[in-house]
């Protein structure tokens, strides 16, 4: 009993990731928030132009605080950071660590893009747009697409081999678990459950990057807004620097996200009955979570080609 | 381009704010023969419609005649796919209306604003029946919001306008919780998302 509320409580967070459920009131303070930053980064903007003291400090309080607000927005980046933290082992540090490194590398992308694209190629603003929009969003959405098929790989992976653990050796299974692996959510009897848990861990560095490569890869309209007309008003450091702290309020946001879908992760983890079904119940919210960010990217890639 | 709408991108949030709204004219007894429209852009998008053109404001803060002119010339070059602001409609059927004609560009505080004309492409009698105007871009990238009373000129008669703003049910959260899902960058192209989150301008006449 306790594991069918232990699975509809995994369920449920999973559900409410994905759907976005109570964000409804939140958006209208959302819009109204960015509109008024926006306004601050241009007067700013004008105050730095024009030498006024404290217009550095103006413009960085104004991009950090858009890049919250606009990230409260139910960003595809912060549904990917929430469905890894509730679909995999990972972390909360690191997961935070990789939620900070994605908004900062999307920021340092888009200084790269526009100032690259300027000085090297004499692109215009409009097929700057054009770049980030018609080509790197369907991109990203591809990239967090394969994300999240990784996570229904694993999960259906994990579930066939428990299955197949419990077939052949069910007698002493439960015992060992409960003797020696009481707060290990996957019990290590043999090499299977360790390579399962393996899997199950975004342990490496070449998965960070991807999950970092699919954030990133898609530059923010309002730091390549803020970009085009540092360049053009020739306050090229100052945009850059706006646009890092933008990256910053932006990763405070998805750090948070990243921060709670663990705790939800562990303590739907921590209410499963020792019985060996944690593992079952964390699988089977991999397979949902992966499932769920499928859906959404390729839902935004649909509408985008 | 990226100036105007409809060379917008087609999948976006909204990161262009506009005020302003629209004023009727009447030709002849009751009957609507012209849309004046009026964009007041946010001050950022202004800062980047004049970086992104190349231009930017003097030393006073102000818009030198010339780069007001190039701009001028720029609301004088629509995109093809231009889906407009101001969408009239009577009995819930739009009402053509001409390209936009006779642009007048100039700086208010800070912001661009661009006032233009669309005709009619039929002026239509009004007379004992009434029409409703929707002030919105239908990819919701540039969110509209009518902010100016709307004001009636020529031969109006009994007509009089109101201005119905936007505001959100709350027993019907199903709109904010659409705009919810969509990422902050994304809104479908599909369907015409601006239009939920339209002001609207009633026009009753007689």
């Amino acid at each position: 009993m306790r594991v069918i509320v232990t699975a509809i409580l995994a369920l449920a967070v999973v559900a409410a990731a994905a759907i976005g459920i109570d964000w409804s009131s939140v958006t209208q303070w959302v819009l109204d928030q960015q509109r008024a930053f926006q306004t601050q980064m241009a007067g700013a903007v004008r105050a730095l132009k024009a030498g006024e003291p404290g217009a550095y400090l103006a413009l960085f309080a104004a991009t950090g605080a858009y890049g919250f607000v606009h990230a409260v927005g139910p960003g595809h980046g912060k549904y990917l950071m929430g469905g890894v933290g509730l679909g995999t082992s990972v972390t909360a540090s690191r997961l935070v660590g990789i939620a900070s490194v994605s908004s900062i590398a999307q920021a340092v992308w888009a200084i790269v893009l526009v100032y690259g694209g300027f000085s090297l190629i004499a692109i215009t603003a409009g097929q700057m747009t054009f770049l980030a929009e018609d080509i790197l969003a369907p991109a990203s959405y591809i990239a967090i697409a394969c994300v999240g098929l990784i996570l229904v790989w694993r999960g259906v992976r994990r579930i066939s081999q428990a299955r197949n653990q419990t077939q052949h050796s069910h007698p002493h299974h439960d015992h060992n678990h409960h003797a020696h692996h009481h707060d290990d959510e996957a019990c290590g009897c043999g090499g299977h459950h360790v390579s399962a848990q393996d899997i199950a861990k975004l342990s490496s560095r070449r998965e960070a990057l991807a999950l970092i490569g699919s954030v990133a890869i898609r530059p923010c309209t309002g730091a390549i807004f803020l970009l085009v007309i540092a360049w053009q008003m020739d306050i090229l450091l100052a945009g850059a620097l706006a646009v890092i702290v933008m990256g910053l309020g932006t990763a405070a946001l998805t750090s948070l996200v990243a921060l709670s879908s663990v705790t939800a992760r562990r303590l739907a983890l921590v209410t499963a009955s020792p019985t060996g079904m944690q593992s079952t119940v964390f699988s089977a919210s991999q397979v949902c979570v992966g499932l769920a960010i499928i859906w959404l990217s390729l839902g935004l890639l649909w509408v985008a080609i | 381009m990226g100036l105007l709408l409809g060379a917008s991108p087609a999948l976006a949030h909204p990161h262009v704010f506009i005020d302003g709204g629209v004023d009727f004219q009447f030709s002849e007894d009751e009957t609507l023969s012209a849309l004046k429209v009026t964009w007041l852009y946010d001050e950022f998008e202004t800062l980047y419609l004049l970086a992104s053109n190349n231009l930017s404001l003097n030393a006073e803060g102000g818009l030198d005649e010339a780069d007001r002119l190039t701009l001028e010339q720029k609301f004088s070059d629509w995109p093809e796919d231009f889906d407009g602001s101001a969408h009239l409609m009577r009995d819930g059927k739009p009402v053509p209306l001409e390209w936009p004609s006779d642009p007048k560009v100039q700086l208010v505080d800070g912001r661009i604003q661009a006032v233009f004309t669309r005709a009619l492409e039929t002026p239509l009698p009004l007379s004992g029946g009434n029409a409703e105007l929707a002030f919105y871009e239908s990819t919701y990238f540039f969110a509209f919001k009518v902010t100016n009373t709307p004001q009636l000129r020529g031969s109006s008669g009994t007509c009089v306008a109101d201005v119905i703003p936007f505001t959100p049910d709350p027993n019907d959260a199903s709109v904010l919780t659409k705009l919810a899902m969509l990422s902050r960058e994304e809104t479908p192209d599909d369907e015409n998302v601006g239009l939920l989150f339209a002001d609207r301008i009633a026009l009753k006449c007689g």
